[in-house]
């Protein structure tokens, strides 16, 4: 699949679709979602990640201007207290939103061809596996790992029973900077985010 | 050819029609920013887009998260937006939209208001070009509380304005706590709605002094409401920043990663001078990267009204880019010098309703002195801040241009409406594309 970021093009589209689309169900169709609304509309993914994703993806709420980690869950004086539960995961949610529309983010995310190739679910539990090619640099396999949950906000909540992704994996040959660029894209973290040139930092 | 306003001049269709041609390339900019604007561009876009996601989930924002101090009421709308949103259409592209309808309503009532003090004619022309100052331009177009508390604190001004001081007792009883609900709604979308709420009191005492037993009775109603309205979701803000109300208008009170964020901006500490100096480059180069525009308190804010100097969406490193801020920055030093003009005009007359809605605005920007104060960064020195005194800026204006003289006043038409145009196109993403 071949997504859009935002262009001058982008306005008749998105009126266009007022009418379609149906939330995700599946595993299968959770990844897809994934793939068609990273950086193009950044708030859907938070819905489709569940709070573990965000407490693994290191992306901290903000960083220097050097492009250093400021990582607020853990003060690397050792000084402060471990923030409470919530507030590290909500902090983790604005720097993954961040790393989203950081623009060379946004342009590659337009650049990759998404292919699910695989798919195992075991109750509650579920692993996809996709297929990436950028448009520059080496294809990459990036797999995903699912579960059914009973929303943060408990049982009752309007997000309970959906399949949210709780980690993703990427392999095969990073191939230089385009190949940085395309996996930071396909998932943006903070272990990418250090190797990236400066300017494509989110 | 119109209706006669109070000052007896008939509307002149060429100004109504200019007016409203002015409005609709507003309109349709707001539309066409909304789909075309990077995704979440803007003040503290992600802080809120995780704030709204907590009330799309069914819970409130976390108190100690990047937004967490601020009030629901905005994210509470954006999350009811969000559940009605075809999967298809971006959610941040409808709140902005949303943002839109908002700065939009809040012009419509200052239009309406405005007609009170001046004629049809100039409350059409200052309305149209408060819809393409920057500072609203861009507030409008992006996710944020600004355009919304904006919307509801002009609604309580107009309210105070339009006070029915020699109603019977049930009427004005009646307005009280319809003006009440709109504050403590204010309150609710951002804390500087509470502002409002602190100038209704004294305001409508001051109305109905005449009536004091009235008076008495209107600002019991004033207080009440609110404070059922928005009291106990302002507890639990104060209580994760340690019971300062500093908490209530920055997250650096109660939140580690704005705290670490604040603290490495400049200028870090504030001088009685970083209030009286206004560089040049917040005419020149109007951009908080400009010479002593980190510093310059009056300077950010006069750059912040009239460019993107925040560099969310105008990035300028395209020269035409900066030049058109440039010489938007400059053409804003004439809506300026009608503004003070027109408050001093508006001063000299001793009106009681020009004169709550110029106290409102006094209350505000001693409120933001002290804020930029105790958060001495660059980023806590937004014109979008002050947008609630909308109203009080608008009458300003309305107030010097309606002074000036015959063709004077023909050329103050013209250049506002100029200046909102410019400052419609300037805001209208993809406009750098062919400046370059």
């Amino acid at each position: 699949m071949r997504r859009r970021v935002p262009t001058l093009g982008g306005l008749a589209l998105a009126l266009a679709a007022l009418a379609c689309g149906a939330p995700p169900r599946g595993p299968v169709e959770t990844v897809e979602r994934y793939f068609d609304v990273l950086a193009r509309d950044p708030m859907r993914t938070l819905a489709l990640s569940s709070p573990e994703f965000h407490l693994s993806h290191g992306l901290a709420a903000w960083r220097r201007e050097d492009g250093s980690l400021s990582d607020s869950g853990s003060s690397p004086e050792g000084s402060q207290p471990p923030l409470p539960r919530q507030v590290e995961i909500e902090d983790r949610r604005v720097g993954w939103i961040n790393a989203q529309i950081a623009p060379h983010a946004v342009e590659r995310v337009g650049e990759l061809r998404v292919r699910v190739t695989g798919s195992e679910v075991a109750g509650d539990r579920a692993r996809v596996t996709a297929e990436v090619r950028p448009l520059r640099g080496a294809a990459f396999v990036q797999r995903f790992e699912l579960a059914r949950d009973a929303g943060e906000a408990g049982p009752g909540a309007p997000d309970a029973g959906r399949w949210r992704i709780v980690a993703i994996e990427q392999e095969g040959p990073v191939g230089g900077a385009w190949g940085h660029l395309a996996r930071f894209a396909a998932y943006p973290n903070e272990a990418l985010a250090r190797s990236l040139p400066d300017r494509a930092r989110p | 050819m119109g209706v006669s306003p109070p000052d007896g001049e008939r509307v002149p269709r060429a100004w109504a029609l200019a007016a409203a041609a002015v409005a609709v390339a507003a309109l349709a900019s707001r539309a066409f920013n909304a789909f075309a604007y990077t995704p979440l561009r803007g003040y503290d876009a992600a802080g809120h887009a995780v704030s709204i996601f907590a009330l799309f989930e069914g819970r409130l924002p976390t108190p100690g998260s990047w937004d967490g101090f601020q009030p629901p009421l905005y994210y509470a709308a954006a999350a009811a937006v969000w559940h009605l949103l075809p999967e298809a259409v971006p959610v941040h592209a409808a709140l902005r939209l949303l943002s839109a309808a908002a700065g939009f309503g809040a012009v419509a009532i200052v239009w309406r208001t405005l007609r009170d003090f001046v004629s049809e004619t100039d409350a059409a022309v200052v309305s149209a070009f408060l819809l393409g100052v920057p500072v609203l331009a861009l507030a409008s177009s992006m996710v944020g509380n600004e355009s919304t508390c904006a919307l509801l604190v002009t609604a309580v001004l107009a309210r105070l304005v339009r006070l029915p001081v020699k109603a019977g007792e049930g009427r004005v009883l009646r307005h009280a706590f319809g003006t009440g609900l709109l504050g403590g709604l204010a309150a609710l979308s951002k804390t500087t709605g509470l502002g409002a709420v602190a100038l209704a009191l004294p305001a409508s005492a001051l109305r109905l002094r005449a009536r004091p037993r009235l008076a008495l009775a209107s600002v019991l109603v004033l207080g009440l409401v609110p404070t059922l309205v928005a009291g106990p979701f302002f507890a639990p803000i104060l209580r994760a920043a340690g019971g300062s109300p500093v908490g209530l208008v920055t997250g650096a009170a109660s939140s580690r990663a704005v705290q670490q964020a604040m603290a490495l901006q400049p200028p870090g500490e504030r001088h009685l001078a970083d209030y009286l100096s206004f560089p040049s480059a917040a005419l020149r180069t109007p951009v908080f990267r400009g010479e002593g525009l980190e510093r310059s308190v009056p300077g950010l804010l006069h750059a912040s009204t009239w460019s993107d100097a925040h560099a969310h969406f105008l990035v300028p490193v395209t020269p035409g880019v900066l030049r058109a801020e440039s010489a938007l920055a400059i053409a804003g030093l004439l809506p300026l010098a009608l503004a003070a003009f027109g408050a001093g005009r508006l001063l000299s007359r001793r009106d009681v309703r020009a004169g709550v809605l110029l106290a409102f605005a006094a209350l505000l920007l001693l409120a933001f002195a002290r804020v930029t104060w105790l958060v001495p960064t660059y980023s806590a020195v937004k014109a979008s801040y002050l947008l609630p005194a909308l109203l009080p800026a608008g009458l300003c204006v309305a107030s010097g241009l309606a002074a000036l003289p015959g063709s004077w006043r023909s050329a103050g038409r013209g250049a506002l409406l100029g200046i909102g145009l410019a400052g419609t196109a300037l805001t209208t993403w993809g406009w750098h594309l062919w400046t370059q």
